[in-house]
């Protein structure tokens, strides 16, 4: 009587087969069409034509414009009256790139003084590896005050 | 015997999967090329190295440069001629042509792809020539250091 019971009992049968065959298809379009490196990027400003200044302005003006130089490893930082006019002697630092974090603590340094920011120059030099120059842009781009960089790029003929 | 009808009268229930996964299928492949992030339509030769920094593109500009030692690519492909080493007008001449070609109007903004390897003089002279072709906004594309992306969670 049991086993009559069993026999007539209802069967759902799920279809699986298609969803595996999706997924089958699936599966290897994601992998292929994944990007597995996340990219990202620093923005810079190309160098523009200044509207200039007169030197009233910069006896009274806290501005503060940095100079960013990169040679092979080493960053050297100096300050700069507006439209980098005069140097302002007590922004001034060199940091080499294994001690980026030293670098970064002078940046943030400059955050709680009553400086008027202007645009950062960069430039590197030719020798320069472009991993190099990047490693540093990334904490300059990374400082808070610094709101724009711009690329002291080479002369065009 | 009760039993015995009531199984005999229940229909069977059989689920039609297949004509749903068939628009779930179209549906899926249809959100993944819409909604797909602008950074990973971006295509890097898989000689490029880049290297790493913590910051998200801006935005993705129509114009993509790649230099390397021996060529100038725009958006992937090869400009004949050229040679970024180069210093005299010729390999930049064909660079300006080839800009002029696939800029969009108004954009000024371009994407420059370098290995990480590559000599800082090379860059530096290919921002100055675009720069000089109009272009204010240079974005430089870096890989996203794997702290970074833990930290954001992704793309702002």
């Amino acid at each position: 009587m049991k086993k009559l019971k069993r026999q007539t009992q209802e069967e759902i049968h799920l279809n699986l087969t298609p969803m595996m065959d999706l997924f089958v298809a699936l599966i290897p379009f994601l992998i292929i069409s994944a990007s597995f490196n996340a990219l990202g990027g620093i923005d810079l400003q190309a160098p523009a034509a200044s509207a200039g200044h007169t030197a009233e302005d910069q006896k009274l003006s806290n501005d503060l414009w940095l100079m960013f130089e990169v040679k092979e490893n080493v960053v050297s930082v100096q300050g700069y009256e507006k439209d980098f006019g005069r140097e302002r002697p007590q922004i001034k630092g060199e940091f080499n790139s294994a001690d980026l974090e030293k670098f970064k603590n002078f940046l943030a340094s400059l955050e709680g003084g009553s400086w008027k920011m202007g645009p950062s120059l960069f430039h590197a030099s030719p020798e320069t590896r472009y991993e190099q120059a990047v490693s540093f842009l990334n904490v300059i781009r990374g400082a808070k005050n610094v709101t724009q960089i711009v690329m002291a790029a080479g002369v065009v003929e | 015997m009760k039993s015995l009808d009531r199984a005999r009268a229940k229909p069977t229930t059989v689920i039609m999967l297949t004509p749903f996964l068939d628009v779930m299928t179209t549906l899926l492949i249809f959100l993944i090329v819409t909604f797909a992030p602008d950074e990973a339509k971006i295509e890097v030769s898989s000689a490029i190295q880049l290297p790493k920094a913590e910051h998200f593109l801006k935005g993705v500009p129509s114009v993509r440069i790649e230099v390397t030692e021996s060529s100038l690519r725009i958006n992937g492909k090869v400009i004949e001629g050229t040679s970024p080493t180069d210093p005299t007008s010729t390999t930049w001449n064909l660079l300006k042509t080839a800009i002029d070609e696939v800029r969009q109007k108004e954009d000024q903004r371009v994407l420059v792809v370098a290995d990480k390897a590559t000599p800082f003089r090379l860059v530096d002279l290919t921002v100055a020539h675009l720069s000089a072709a109009g272009f204010s906004d240079i974005y430089l594309l870096t890989e996203m250091k794997e702290s970074a992306i833990a930290l954001n969670g992704g793309p702002q």
